[in-house]
This record gives structure tokens, sequence and C-alpha cells, in this order.
């Protein structure tokens, strides 16, 4: 296990001392990075953190393994992010100096890659559910959170069949609208 | 009879009753559109599943709390003008520092703090940097210059009185380096502590040991240079 594992586990355990460490060590490391780069001092700390609860959500798959020094994996994902980022911004002008301090990382790139497109993928979902509507949002959120979906029907005033039915019409829903994002094709 | 949909669902929620598994599995032996649908509302059943139970939103409160407390520190640093470097940072001077004078000596000049975050459109920060790189590369004549036209533009920046003072302990100009530390020292900035020291090794050079004495006395014992200070102390008893 590399040694910088540590710093996984500060974000697998929400460890506050931890995770204040991380901001300590990285965090202007990661404003460098993203100010080179067409960023702002903000934009750094959104990415940072964005990035960080990537790396949460990389880190709780049993697969994951620490296979660089966190600095290097922190930069690679804030790096992706942030280029993400820019894409979608349609904002152009990576300087040389940047790419340079980006290629520098490709090599992490490769080790990661099956965790990293998960991640963006895992997003993307999370990021369409919250483009449906209210109903179906709170309907799927509340049935993957809680077991018993006879009482979700209760809580919610409405028939457990009428729950099931609307529940899979919005999952069907989900479903067509994630199928039709560019990153599933 | 149940949609597509509806027996996917159930499927996934284990849910199905007998009639609805037989209807299930018939569909999915034979349609292969079928198929793919329950595989993709599989995968998409996995993914809500994992993220919707994760404690994402508690790991959030944290990394907001560690990004305040970084930024509130930072600002500090940054609006040094408001005299609000950190103590963290202001107490770090007193620990992080280079040997000036020969390995024979007892003290060291502190590392000035490069604001590497502000604008480098900045004339006003540019000569800051300036005064920085000169500093640490132990050039205080040159630091000294730099910082002298700064506190003449902008004389309420008490950051740049303490590095000027410091670039003249460095010069070796000790009584001038104290007419700038002393209002340091008597003032409530984050700069006071450290003023303090490095008065105190003013008044040393001086060979006026109770002022120094005096100064290291009233360094307050919360601060990170406290034990250095007292070490110094014992020297001077």
């Amino acid at each position: 296990m590399h040694p910088d594992n540590k710093y996984i586990l500060y974000l697998l355990n929400n460890d506050h001392l931890g995770i204040q460490t991380i901001y300590d060590r990285y965090a202007r490391k990661v404003v460098r990075l993203i100010m080179k780069n067409s960023g702002s001092d903000d934009d750094a700390y959104d990415i940072l953190q964005e990035a960080l609860v990537d790396i949460y959500h990389m880190a709780r798959d049993r697969n994951f393994v620490l296979t660089t020094n966190f600095e290097s994996f922190l930069l690679l994902v804030c790096k992706r992010k942030w280029l993400n980022q820019l894409k979608k911004n349609k904002v152009s002008g990576v300087t040389n100096a940047e790419e340079h301090v980006f290629d520098s990382i490709d090599d992490s790139d490769r080790v990661y890659e099956e965790h990293l497109m998960q991640v963006e993928k895992e997003n993307v979902v999370m990021e369409l559910l919250e483009t449906l509507g209210d109903r179906c949002k709170e309907i799927i959120k509340t049935c993957m959170t809680t077991k018993n979906q006879e009482q979700i029907a209760d809580k919610m005033g409405i028939s457990y069949a009428y729950l099931r039915k609307k529940k899979s019409e919005c999952m069907s829903k989900l479903g067509e609208i994630v199928k039709s994002h560019r990153i599933f094709n | 009879m149940k949609t597509r949909e509806e027996l996917i669902q159930d499927y996934l929620d284990q849910q199905l009753t007998a009639e609805d598994q037989i209807q299930f599995d018939e569909l999915y032996q034979h349609d292969a559109h079928f198929q793919q649908e329950v595989a993709s509302q599989q995968s998409l059943y996995a993914v809500l599943e994992k993220r919707l139970n994760s404690k994402e939103e508690d790991l959030r409160a944290s990394l907001q709390t560690a990004r305040a407390s970084l930024a509130q520190e930072r600002g500090k640093v940054v609006s040094f003008k408001k005299w609000l470097i950190p103590i963290a940072v202001a107490a770090c001077l007193l620990i992080i520092g280079r040997l000036v004078f020969d390995s024979s000596t007892y003290y060291e000049l502190p590392a000035m703090q490069s604001e590497i975050v502000r604008g480098q459109e900045d004339p006003e920060a540019l000569s800051y940097e300036n005064a920085v790189k000169a500093f640490n590369d132990d050039d205080y004549d040159q630091s000294a210059t730099i910082l002298k036209a700064l506190i003449t533009e902008h004389p309420d920046v008490l950051q740049y009185q303490y590095y000027y003072g410091l670039s003249l302990l460095g010069k070796k100009e000790f009584g001038s380096a104290t007419d700038l530390l002393i209002p340091l020292a008597e003032g409530e900035s984050v700069f006071r502590d450290d003023a303090l020291y490095y008065l105190a090794i003013a008044y040393i050079e001086l060979k006026q040991a109770p002022k120094a004495i005096e100064c290291i006395q009233r360094i307050s014992p919360d601060t990170h240079g406290y034990s250095k200070a007292q070490k110094l102390l014992k020297r001077l008893k």
C-alpha cells in the first residue's frame, strides 16, 4: 500500500483534521495549476473540492489502489476536471507551461483511467438526475435510500402501486436521458 | 399486466411476484432489446444506489470547512494591507529561517513570505515579490531599498515595515532596525511577537541586554516561537 494512502483514508473516514491537512498541503498547488490555465482562485478551490469528492467515490470502490503519490493523483483529477470545465465553458488558452505540467502527470492518467472514467460517468448520471422533475427526483432518491417502499408511499400520500409505477417511469426516463448523453456513446 | 419498465424495476427491487417472474423470464429469454434495457437499468440502478447512499454530503461539509479555514488564512495573507497575516503564518516566521550571519551566531532571519496568489499585473505586488526574492537571497540592500519605496507609497502596510526592519537587521543596521520594529512590537498586529523577538536581537547587537530581555519577556506564551525566545532569554540571563 502506498504511504500516501493515508490521504485517501482521510477522505473515506471524513477525518476533519486529515482533510484540513490535504487543503493545507495541496490547495496552493491546485490553485497554481488552475490559475495558469485561465482559471481563477475560486475556480481552483471549486475544482479541488470536486476532485476530492471524486477521489472519495473512486476510493469507495474496493478495486481502487493508489499507485502514485497523492499529489500526482490529486493534480491529475483536478486537471481532468478543469479541462472538462474549460470544454464546457468553451474557454480556450491553455498555456505551454501548463501543458508541460499536465504532461508530467500523464503516466498516472493511464493507471487510473478506468476509475476516472467511471467516476465521470457517475457524475453525469447524478447531474442528469437533477434535471428530472421534482416528483421524479424525490421518488428515485427516496426509493434508493429507503428499503421500505410501502412506508415511502404512505409518507408521500400515494398508493404503493402508484409509487412502483411512477418509479419505473422515472427510472425509464432517466435511463433514456443517460443513454443519449455523449459520455455513454 | 405490468409494463416492461415496471417489470424491470420490480426485478431490480426484488419485488417480482411469481406471476411477474414468469413474464419477466419470458421476455428476457426471447427479447434482446429487453435484455439490454435490463442491463442498462441495472447499471443505472447501481450508480444511483452507490451515490445516493454514500456520505458525500458529510464529506462536502468537511471540505467546505477546510476550504473556509484555509481561505480565512489565505485571505489574511493576501489582505496584508489590513494587518491580517494569519497568526500561524506569522508564527512560522520564527520557525522557518535561514542563518544570516556566521554559523556561530544564535539567531536567524525568517524566510520572507511570498504573495504568489496576488495578481501579477499589480506593480505593488511585483515590487513586493522582488523584495521577497532579494530578501530570501540574502540581498538585504536590495530588499531594503524596495521595501523602503513601498513604505513611502503605502505607509500603512505593516508587512512592509516588518520586513524592512528585518532587512535592516540583515544589513546590520541595528539602530535603524529598532526604529522600524518598535512600533510593531508595541502594536497589536500579528507582527507583534515576531517584532519583539527581532527587536530583542537588535538590542543584543546594540549591547542593550536589559531592553532585549524586556522584549523577550513580552512575547506571548502561545506563539509558536515562544520556546525559541525563551532559549534566547536563558542565554541572556
